[in-house]
């Protein structure tokens, strides 16, 4: 289990140093990954209130001790993701919440938005996260998928494997 | 007391395999509970089962199934209402009491979330 105590050892340690290294100028990666979570924070409190993710740095650095791989796949995530409601989204599956519908329309140099509906497995209400940016479609890269009984469904949030 | 039936799938996948299975398998038992098959400890739903840790799972159709199970280990009126995971490299082991309808259908479900190319196929940073 790792033993990480803040957000650069978090993201050095899962493997996604380049997070922090490719950013330009490196030094400014923190700051900006930080921004960035504070901006999710933001949104969860605004979508849903009171029983909104904590997505503090202590927080992050806390699930990642625990479920280092959960972790790696949404930093991969915050890397090619600049919507604060699909990184909220990502985080929700990470924590269970369950994809009912995806609604995707895409027409060439004209048109790209996404609507994505999230059950919650503890009967409370479904969320709504909406994107019209095409780098938001990197998130279905780590949404597994099956067959149960013939039918389709989008489960699970996984990490890419780096070759 | 009943035996088990170990059925062997080869994957890529390591220990996220464990995951994939158990969640192919909540979705067919919607009320199913979990315990690491190590330790015991319960977990009431797959997502918090810490799998980068965890090599055996045990899936129960529900509460009163582990109950049961718990009190009075696999007799018949728990028959096929528990599926066991094991993890090795390049294995995941699925015991099932019985081959029945229903446990194909698990099992099938499982192949299918295995086979997702996410779990076996790299992506290059260079």
């Amino acid at each position: 289990m790792p033993n990480s105590h803040n957000l650069e050892e978090v993201i050095r340690d899962a493997g996604e140093g380049w997070l922090i290294d490719m950013f330009a100028p490196p030094e400014e990666a923190i700051p900006h990954i930080r921004q960035t979570l504070s901006e999710v924070h933001a949104q969860a409190r605004k979508m849903l209130g009171p029983s909104a993710p904590d997505l503090s740095e202590e927080s992050i650095v806390r699930h990642y001790n625990r479920y280092p791989l959960k972790v790696k796949g949404f930093l991969q995530v915050l890397g090619g993701t600049r919507t604060p409601d699909i990184l909220l989204m990502a985080w929700r599956i990470i924590q269970g919440m369950e994809v009912k519908s995806v609604l995707l329309n895409y027409q060439r140099q004209s048109r790209f938005d996404m609507q994505i509906t999230l059950q919650s497995p503890y009967g409370e209400g479904d969320e709504v996260y909406e994107s019209t940016s095409i780098n938001d479609f990197a998130v279905f890269r780590h949404i597994g998928t099956m067959e149960v009984s013939n039918l389709p469904v989008f489960d699970g949030f996984y990490a890419l494997r780096r070759g | 007391m009943i035996g088990g039936i170990d059925i062997q799938l080869r994957t890529t996948a390591g220990n996220e395999s464990l995951e994939i299975a158990a969640r192919a398998i909540a979705q067919l038992w919607p009320d199913s509970v979990f315990a690491d098959g190590e330790t015991g400890e319960p977990y009431q739903y797959v997502w918090l089962i810490p799998f980068s840790e965890v090599e055996e799972v045990f899936i129960y159709r529900d509460s009163r199934s582990a109950e049961i199970w718990s009190e009075k280990g696999a007799v018949p009126e728990v028959l096929n209402s528990m599926i066991h995971l094991l993890v090795d490299p390049g294995l995941l082991t699925v015991v099932v009491d019985k081959r029945d309808h229903e446990m194909n259908a698990a099992l099938e479900a499982i192949k299918s979330g295995l086979a997702d190319d996410i779990h076996s196929v790299s992506v290059s940073m260079e």
